[in-house]
């Protein structure tokens, strides 16, 4: 290497020393300015708030920070350290004893290389000198980096302060340093109003189709948006301020973004549809200037279409029934928006949901009805449990459709036959028992080789045997106490016969007390004291064996009948089901036939083997025993499934007949074998059942008669009273027409929606008022048009009330609600204007009449009043009596509550009332005849066999006034605290029952 | 309705009206029981109109005589050609009917008679055929009368076949308990199976087939009184001499006749005994008529009676011959005033407290399968009746001594009338090998009711257990006389013929056979 290029690589690596120096220090210098920048920037930005300017700034502020360092720290340095003899000086300040000589061996080597000539050698000399003074200088002592370091240290030291700083005040410098770097929302972006920015705001609610709302248009809202959930909303407002562009800004802080707005010859508008509560306010960009927004939100209420309400009424939450039968069901489904389908829902034990379309409501808001359930027979087996509700759909097209779901209720099939097997059973045992006592006691008494010592020994055995047995008696007449009322009946006779064997056993306890190891002379005399009052104790014996023995028959024959009825009753319903399959040809409707027909036959035949059965135990007495003969019925029900199967309807017909027939003879042998084994085995009861009936048909009899003179009292009080008004016929009807179509036109908008179902029940309650009233004035039903009237008028008062207190709640006025207010107040005043019209017009009975009719009139309470006297004195006797006919006990309450009613009836016509008193006197009458007809039926009877549907109780005729169960359900619908809300809806609706 | 038939037959065909008329004279001869004639008419018939309607329907007439139903049917739908007129309906109808009521019978003959029968019912065939052949003999000595063809006998399954094979109403059959008929040259009878309490079925075969004898020997002429006095008298002759007897039952109601002076007249007897309101009237018209003929054969004996039927046979007046085969003035007043004093000198009595056993038929479906039994008679005996089914109730737990104790009281307290507790006792004691008590006990019950089974059944099984074998057999096989289908009739029987040195091997093989068999479950 030359002198020369030594001291060029010395240059070199100070250059590169000096450019590493000045590039980390002038870099360190550039990030404490942008640190210090940055932070300035964020203190305004955060003072500021957000705009558009400051990413741009910020931004800015880094790229110049960035630019200067590199150009100061790298491009500078670089350009002004290629000449050599800035170098030169660079490292001659750094090294000042070099600095000349350096610098000239520089130059000289440039002037070597143009035009001017040194000498050659001493110019190499000169190099050399220098190259060798440069030898011993190190590049990194010669330029240090302790300044660059400093100035590093500085910038991260800021660096670490700024991150602090943001950690420490981040709402400060943290929210300033994120508006720095964040572009801004509309809703941010835009500058708060103090006023108004818009007014006039009209709103045009268009609800989805399915609600079957009209649309709604709603001048000077306040903005707010309030509906269900999918409803089309068109807003349409005048800015207060000059805007070219206009955007509702969706959220409270804009953040559910922004919806563009029409401006239009000076009006706002924008369409939304509803699918979230939310808010939304105005956002307006004027010609110049940041653009504005309002400072509150509007609310956007979007409500839900709530699933239907339904409530279900059945004869009892869980019923009950010793076989199959329909039961009534009643249902009431409310919804908001409308109703589609309305099903019962049943399951049978754990088998699969049953579904029965009921209605489709379509669209109704409220749909009411009875139905008769029915499961399936096949599946109602004895036990079977049926739990069953109402389900109701609503037609929410938006959400997808919502089903609202009633209570359940259950329907039990009682197992009665199970039950009577069970207790007969135990009956026999103990039969058995009795005739083995007996057997043995008679056994003893001719065991005349026997000494008197023997037969007191075996005597004691058959007496503790004996004591055994009774007590197994004692424990079923027991039973049968507490089987119910029947079996207290039956049972009766063989209770008496226990007591009077209870006591023979005591009288003989007491004589062989102390009997044994009595020597032979005293065992002879105790023995002939016992052997007197032997045929006594037999007796008793054998009454008990006979009572229990007809207890027995008398149930078995029952039950014999009891399954005779029921096969007819479903020969009866299959007649029925293929009259209806022969009509729709409904494949699902055959299979029910089949399996009707199934269980048809499997009836059959637990009656052949149930009688089998009867004849194999000797359960009765042979006269007892000609049972008919099941093959007949059992042959044709085989026939059916084979002629079903064919589709051979004429044939099926035929054959059905021909069970029929079948059948109604076997169930009239049945019968009649029941009943002549009750009248021959339990006279007693006989005399006493028709000993009721008779006094029973007395009192109906004199009820009818009653009743009839009522009812021709009530007649000529009706053409009285016709008479007198129709004087005044012609002017009131005309004006109570009038008045009439104007309650109807006030109403006819309907109730707004916000009122809820409740107002828009009420009102359709009233428009039936009126179609009532327009049917009854004319036909001159005065009495029923007054009572018309005066429901109306309740019924407007509880719009009235409804209207009241939802304008107390509201925050903000509602034009509809105000408006519906005064139609509904007009509505009632016009109401009560008839009403009081007509109780002008149309004077109360006892008012027409003449001082014989009022006389008549008293005559026939008081009779009434006899009868009912009569009434309760048979009611009374019937309740003490021990043994009575079956079902006594029920009769002598039914017989109170028809006495109950007497009374009523009884007042009504004492009080002038002939209308009144003449239809209770009837309804009356019909029920003494149906307790007449239905004396001498078990309890277990009444359901067996029926087909007739298990009623709703007091559905119809018990109800609760219309208006003290509206206001009750009224009333429920008050929320309640959670907790005890079901058990408050529970007493209302037993309440409303 | 026959002739109607032939007429319609002849009718339908202008053509044939000849045939009609010759077909009709044969119906005359077949309706006059004049077999042989109307059998030589017929067969001319045949050979000179063999296809027109009115031979066909003759040969079906013939054909439904003989019993032969099927073929009578055949013949009846040839001669209608698919549009009989009514009548001719009418009887396919009731050859159909007839078909369908012995359908599936069998079917034994002896050297007179035809006996059909269904299977359950085959233990009657050979008494019935016993008795049947007995009772021809009996009459061929009596009334000179011989059968001329095979008789047709049907045993029935019950009252409904009964009524389609004759022309009764069900309901008539029922009401009056009548169980068998001779008609169309037939003799139909109702198994003693489908009575409550069996009956005398083998004196019911023997008196239709006295009504057959006196409507072949009268040419159908002689009157319903004249045909059941013959019958009732001579029924029993299969078994026993000529000569009253009558039922206890029947001298009573015939004694409270007397005594009130309602006895039942002639007249009302026509057109049958089975038309009379109550059965009780039956049995006393029957009564009545048998003393009468009873009345008849004490004067004249047989000849009497034969004479009777032979002037009847001729055209004359019932009454008239027999008050002329009665002797006398041959006045018909005063044969019944003869009549009269025959009766009050038999000196029947009314017995208070008696349970006339009426022949009845069982419930409709109640078992009709099942042999008669002594519990389905369902009398009332009021407060004994307690003691009855506590005696039952101890029987069927084989209590016996408790058993007899309860039938003991009861039989005490209803008195021996009622006979189902004389049966129950004498069972019960003989169970408990009291064989001499049951005789006792069932001794009064056997006189009184001899229309009964079971006080035969108790009587003999008492008597061969006393070592009676004689007076054994002879009860027993009254008891089977009534009802054939309880076993221990036969077993008891076949014992007593093991025990009896001079009794056929045969009867004997054949009342243990019956015994197996009806013993079997």
């Amino acid at each position: 290497m030359t002198d020369s290029e030594r001291i060029h690589s010395f240059l070199r690596r100070a250059r590169g020393r000096a450019l590493l120096e000045m590039g980390i220090r002038t870099g360190a210098h550039a990030l404490v300015t942008l640190i210090l920048a940055l932070f300035g920037l964020a203190l305004a930005a955060a003072l500021a708030g957000p705009a558009s300017s400051w990413p741009y700034v910020a931004l800015g502020a880094i790229a110049a920070c960035v630019a200067g360092g590199g150009a100061l720290g790298w491009l500078r340095p670089a350009r002004a350290f290629a000449e050599p003899a800035t170098l030169a000086r660079m490292v001659g300040q750094h090294h000042p004893p070099l600095a000349s000589d350096l610098l000239s061996a520089v130059e000289l080597a440039a002037a070597r290389t143009g035009d001017a000539e040194a000498s050659p050698d001493m110019t190499q000399a000169f190099y050399g000198t220098v190259a060798d003074a440069t030898g011993p200088l190190v590049v990194e002592d010669l330029i240090p980096l302790d300044r660059a370091v400093r100035a590093l240290f500085v910038a991260v030291v800021l660096l670490f302060l700024m991150l602090a700083g943001v950690l420490a005040f981040p709402s400060l410098l943290g929210r300033g340093l994120r508006t720095l770097f964040h572009t801004p929302t509309l809703f941010e972006g835009a500058q708060v109003a103090r006023e108004p920015l818009v007014g006039d705001v009209r709103i045009t609610y268009d609800f989805p189709a399915y609600t079957g709302l009209p649309r709604q248009i709603i001048e000077g809202s306040t903005g707010d948006l309030r509906a269900v959930r999918g409803t089309r909303v068109q807003l349409e407002m005048r800015p207060l301020r000059s805007a070219r562009q206009a955007r509702l800004l969706l959220g409270d802080s804009g953040q559910a973004g922004a919806l563009a707005a029409a401006l239009d010859h000076g009006k706002l508008q924008a369409t939304l549809a509803l699918s979230e509560s939310g808010s939304y306010s105005v956002w307006l960009q004027p010609f110049f200037g940041r653009p504005q927004r309002e400072e509150r939100a509007h609310r956007i209420v979007v409500e839900n279409d709530e699933p239907p309400e339904v409530d279900i009424s059945g004869p009892a939450d869980r019923l009950e029934l010793t076989a199959p039968r329909p039961v009534e069901v009643a249902y009431h489904a409310r919804d908001d928006f409308g109703l589609a389908e309305v099903a019962l829902i049943y399951r049978v034990n754990s088998g699969p949901e049953q579904r029965t379309l009921l209605k489709n409501a379509q669209g109704a808001r409220e749909v009411r009805g009875t139905t008769t359930f029915e499961p399936a027979g096949a599946m109602l087996t004895p036990g079977a449990q049926v739990a069953y509700h109402i389900e109701a759909k609503d037609r929410d097209e938006v959400s997808g459709s919502k089903a609202g779901i009633s209570r359940t209720l259950y329907l039990v099939i009682q197992n009665p036959r199970g039950d009577l097997e069970e207790h007969l059973a135990r009956e026999h045992e103990v039969l058995e028992g009795l005739i083995g006592s007996l057997g043995d006691r008679i056994e003893v008494e001719r065991a005349d080789r026997q000494s008197a010592a023997e037969r007191l020994a075996r005597l004691r055995e058959v007496h503790e045997s004996e004591q055994a047995r009774l007590a197994d008696l004692g424990r079923l007449v027991e039973q049968q106490r507490h089987a119910g009322d029947a079996s207290k009946v039956q049972a009766s006779p063989l209770a008496a016969a226990a007591a009077r064997l209870a006591k023979v056993i005591r009288d003989e306890s007491e004589s062989l007390a102390g009997s044994a190891g009595k020597g032979e002379p005293a065992a002879a005399a105790l023995w002939a004291r016992i052997y007197a009052a032997a045929p006594r104790h037999t007796a008793e014996l054998e009454g008990a064996v006979l009572a229990l023995d007809d207890l027995i028959g008398r149930q078995r024959l029952e039950d014999l009948a009891g399954i005779g009825k029921d096969l007819v009753a479903a020969q009866q319903r299959l007649v029925e089901l293929i009259g209806r399959y022969k009509a729709t040809g409904d494949e699902q409707l055959r299979r029910q036939i089949e399996r009707e027909v199934r269980e048809l036959r499997e009836r059959i035949a637990e009656l052949a083997r149930k009688i089998a059965e009867v004849k194999a135990r000797n359960e009765v007495s042979p006269e007892w025993m000609n049972l008919p003969d099941t093959r007949k019925a059992m042959a044709t029900a085989a026939r059916l499934d084979a002629l079903l199967a064919k589709g051979d309807a004429r044939s099926l017909g035929d054959a059905l007949a021909e069970l029929g027939d079948a059948l109604a003879s076997l169930r009239d042998m049945l019968d009649k074998n029941a009943g002549d084994f009750g009248g021959a085995r339990f006279p007693q009861e006989s005399r006493a059942l028709a000993e009721l009936s008779r006094k029973l048909s007395d009192l109906e009899g004199d009820q009818r008669g009653i009743a009839d003179e009522s009812h021709a009292l009530a007649k000529e009080v009706d053409s009285e009273l016709g008479r007198r008004v129709d004087a005044q016929q012609g002017d009131f009807l005309a004006k109570a027409k009038q008045k009439l179509d104007q309650i109807q036109r006030k109403l006819a908008g309907g109730a707004p929606r916000e009122l809820g179902s409740t107002a828009q029940t009420a009102t359709e309650a009233v428009r039936e008022n009126v179609r009532q009233m327009r049917r009854l004035l004319p036909a001159k039903e005065w009495n029923e048009a007054q009572r018309e009237a005066e429901r109306m008028v309740d019924e407007l008062g509880h719009l009235q009330h409804l209207t009241n207190r939802q304008r107390a709640l509201r925050r903000f006025a509602s034009p509809t609600l105000d408006g519906f207010d005064g139609q509904v107040d007009d509505a009632a005043g016009l109401a009560r204007e008839l009403a009081a019209d007509l109780g002008r017009v149309v004077p109360r009975g006892s008012d027409v009449m003449s001082g014989d009719q009022r006389s008549r009139t008293r005559n026939l309470g008081q009779r009434e009043g006899s009868v009912e006297e009569r009434t309760r004195g048979l009611a009374h006797e019937l309740g003490t009596r021990d043994e009575s006919a079956p079902g006594a006990a029920r009769a002598a309450a039914e017989l109170e509550e028809i006495a109950g009613q007497m009374r009523q009836a009884g007042q009504d016509l004492q009080e002038g009332a002939a209308h009144e008193g003449a239809g209770r006197a009837a309804e009356v009458a019909e029920r003494l005849a149906e307790l007449r007809r239905n004396m001498g039926q078990r309890p277990s009877e009444g359901s067996r066999g029926s087909r007739e549907p298990v009623r709703i109780p007091d559905a119809d005729a018990s109800r609760a006034p219309r208006e003290w169960r509206q206001e009750l359900m009224e009333a429920m619908r008050e929320k309640a605290p959670e907790k005890f809300r079901e058990e408050v809806r529970h007493y209302y609706e037993e309440l409303v029952r | 309705m026959k002739a109607a038939v032939l007429c319609a037959a002849g009718l339908a065909l202008p053509g044939a009206a000849f045939a009609a008329g010759e077909a009709a004279g044969v119906e005359r001869l077949y309706s006059d029981w004049r077999f042989e004639e109307a059998d030589r008419a017929l067969a001319a018939l045949e050979k000179a109109h063999p296809a027109e309607p009115a031979t066909l329907a003759a040969k079906g007439y013939e054909r439904f005589l003989a019993g032969d139903f099927r073929a009578a049917v055949a013949e009846y739908q040839a001669a209608g050609h698919g549009a009989a007129p009514a009548a001719l309906k009418d009887m396919v109808r009731l050859a159909e009917a007839s078909a369908a009521a012995v359908e599936g019978h069998l079917e034994r003959r002896s050297p007179h008679f035809i006996l059909r029968f269904a299977a359950e019912d085959e233990v009657l065939a050979d008494y019935g055929l016993e008795t049947l052949e007995a009772a021809a003999a009996a009459l061929a000595t009596d009334l000179g009368f011989v059968a001329l063809r095979p008789i047709p006998v049907d045993i029935l399954r019950g009252s409904s076949e009964l009524a389609s094979m004759t022309t009764l109403t069900e309901e008539e059959i029922e009401r009056t308990g009548t169980v068998a008929v001779s008609k169309w040259s037939r003799i139909m009878l109702t198994s003693p199976r489908a009575m409550r309490l069996g009956y005398e079925w083998e004196d019911s075969l023997s008196h239709e087939l006295v009504h057959y004898a006196v409507a072949a020997l009268t040419h159908d002429r002689a009157p319903v009184w004249l045909q059941e006095g013959l019958a009732k008298f001579l029924e029993h002759r299969w078994r026993a001499p000529a000569g009253l007897s009558l039922h206890p039952s029947m001298q009573h109601y015939l004694a409270k006749a007397l005594a009130s002076g309602k006895l039942i007249g002639f007249d009302a007897m026509h057109p049958s005994m089975a038309k009379l309101p109550r059965a009780e009237d039956a049995s006393l018209a029957f009564a009545e008529v048998t003393t009468a003929i009873a009345c008849l054969f004490a004067r004249g004996n047989t000849a009497a009676l034969r004479e009777v039927l032979a002037t009847v046979r001729d055209g004359g007046d019932a009454r008239a011959a027999v008050a002329r085969a009665y002797g006398g003035s041959g006045s018909w007043g005063d044969f019944e005033r003869a009549w009269r004093q025959f009766m009050a000198g038999l000196h029947y009595k009314t017995l208070p407290g008696l349970e006339p056993v009426l022949a009845k038929y069982k419930k409709k479906a109640a078992g009709a399968g099942r042999a008669p039994n002594e519990d389905d008679a369902g009398g009332s005996s009021g407060e004994a009746e307690r003691y009855l089914r506590l005696g039952n109730m101890m029987l069927i737990r084989n209590r016996l001594r408790p058993a007899s104790v309860e039938y003991e009281k009861g039989f005490r307290l209803a008195g021996s009338n009622h006979w189902i507790f004389a049966v129950k006792l004498g069972r019960t004691y003989l169970a408990l090998g009291e064989a001499t008590e049951a005789g006792k006990v069932i001794a009064g019950a056997e006189a009184t009711y001899p229309e009964l089974p079971w006080p035969h059944l108790i009587a003999g099984q008492a008597a061969l257990a006393q070592g009676e074998a004689r007076k054994a057999a002879d009860a027993l096989l009254q008891a089977l006389a009534i009802n054939p289908y309880d076993p221990s009739v036969h077993c008891s029987l076949a014992e007593a013929y093991k025990k009896l040195p001079d009794a056929p091997a045969g009867k004997r093989e054949r009342a243990e056979r019956d015994c197996r068999e009806l013993g079997k479950p």
